[in-house]
């Protein structure tokens, strides 16, 4: 058997594991996972409180563009309406005093 | 003479617990018109209108005050492209319900020479004009105006060039009756 045979019958030799270290093994994955849970899990809870905030900023942005909107109309009608009526009034009056100096 | 025909209704007025309502037949005229506005601005919507016066100074804060305690308006006006579109029967039926306790017609014009007939009603609670109706009727054109609360008159007409609305030079006021 040559020295080179030797060598790596030598190094892919099967080996037990260390006494203990399936139990440590398992403990480090445990623990790794515990402290990335609280991360994750707060990761998650600000995303969601951030979605949910921005959502709500966006209805009461629309919600307040509708109201301006629908404001400005009825704003617009009234004086519409009055611009009418201020002109029928101002008309009759006219006619009013035309007969009167009659 | 360009003949020039308007009728404006303010419309809805509760008389003596009797509210005034425009005929159904004005509402479908907006079909056979050339021109139409129909308005309806209830309590809700005035007070929205409100929000969007500044009022301060200035033009806004006249009609802020000229609107405020209004409870409603209502205005149909409607230009024909040739007379007698409208029913002389639906509004002689508008003009009768301003015979109720409370009204009273204090202006009345009627033109012969270019067909034109106007009417101003008004409502009085005390001392207070509670309300306010106009009937402008010419053959080819149609308007009512019904204004539901306290309205002065005279200073609804002094909106005249504000707003677009054009000022009518016509001398001294005439000075409606306030009792």
């Amino acid at each position: 058997m040559s020295p080179l045979e030797d060598a790596l019958r030598e190094a892919l030799a099967r080996r037990e594991p260390p006494a203990g270290f399936d139990q440590r093994l398992m403990s480090r994955i445990a623990s790794e996972g515990d402290r990335s849970r609280p991360h994750n899990r707060h990761t998650r809870r600000w995303a969601l409180a951030a979605a949910v905030l921005l959502a709500g900023l966006g209805l009461q942005q629309a919600h307040r563009q509708r109201e301006i909107h629908r404001g400005e109309v009825a704003k617009q009608r009234l004086v519409t309406a009055l611009e009418i009526a201020s002109s029928k009034l101002q008309h009759a009056q006219k006619r009013v005093l035309e007969i009167a100096d009659r | 003479m360009k003949k020039i025909f308007a009728v404006v209704i303010l419309i809805c007025l509760p008389v003596a617990g009797q509210e005034i309502k425009v005929p159904a037949g004005f509402d479908e005229l907006g079909a056979k018109a050339k021109e139409s506005v129909n308005i309806t601005l209830d309590r809700d919507t005035l007070a929205m209108a409100g929000k969007f016066l500044s009022g301060d100074k200035g033009n806004d804060a006249k009609l802020k005050e000229l609107v405020a305690g209004v409870r409603a308006i209502y205005v149909r006006s409607f230009e024909f492209d040739k007379p007698n579109q409208y029913s002389k029967k639906d509004l002689d039926a508008f003009r009768a319900q301003f015979r109720a306790p409370g009204w009273s017609k204090i202006v009345e014009v009627q033109s012969k020479e270019d067909n034109e007939h106007t009417e101003i009603h008004i409502k009085k609670d005390g001392k207070q004009i509670a309300g306010l109706a106009i009937i402008a009727a010419e053959p080819e054109e149609l308007t009512l105006v019904l204004i539901d609360g306290p309205m002065d008159p005279s200073k609804l007409a002094e909106l005249g060039g504000n707003f677009g609305i054009p000022r009518i030079e016509m001398g001294p006021k005439v000075s409606l009756p306030k009792d």
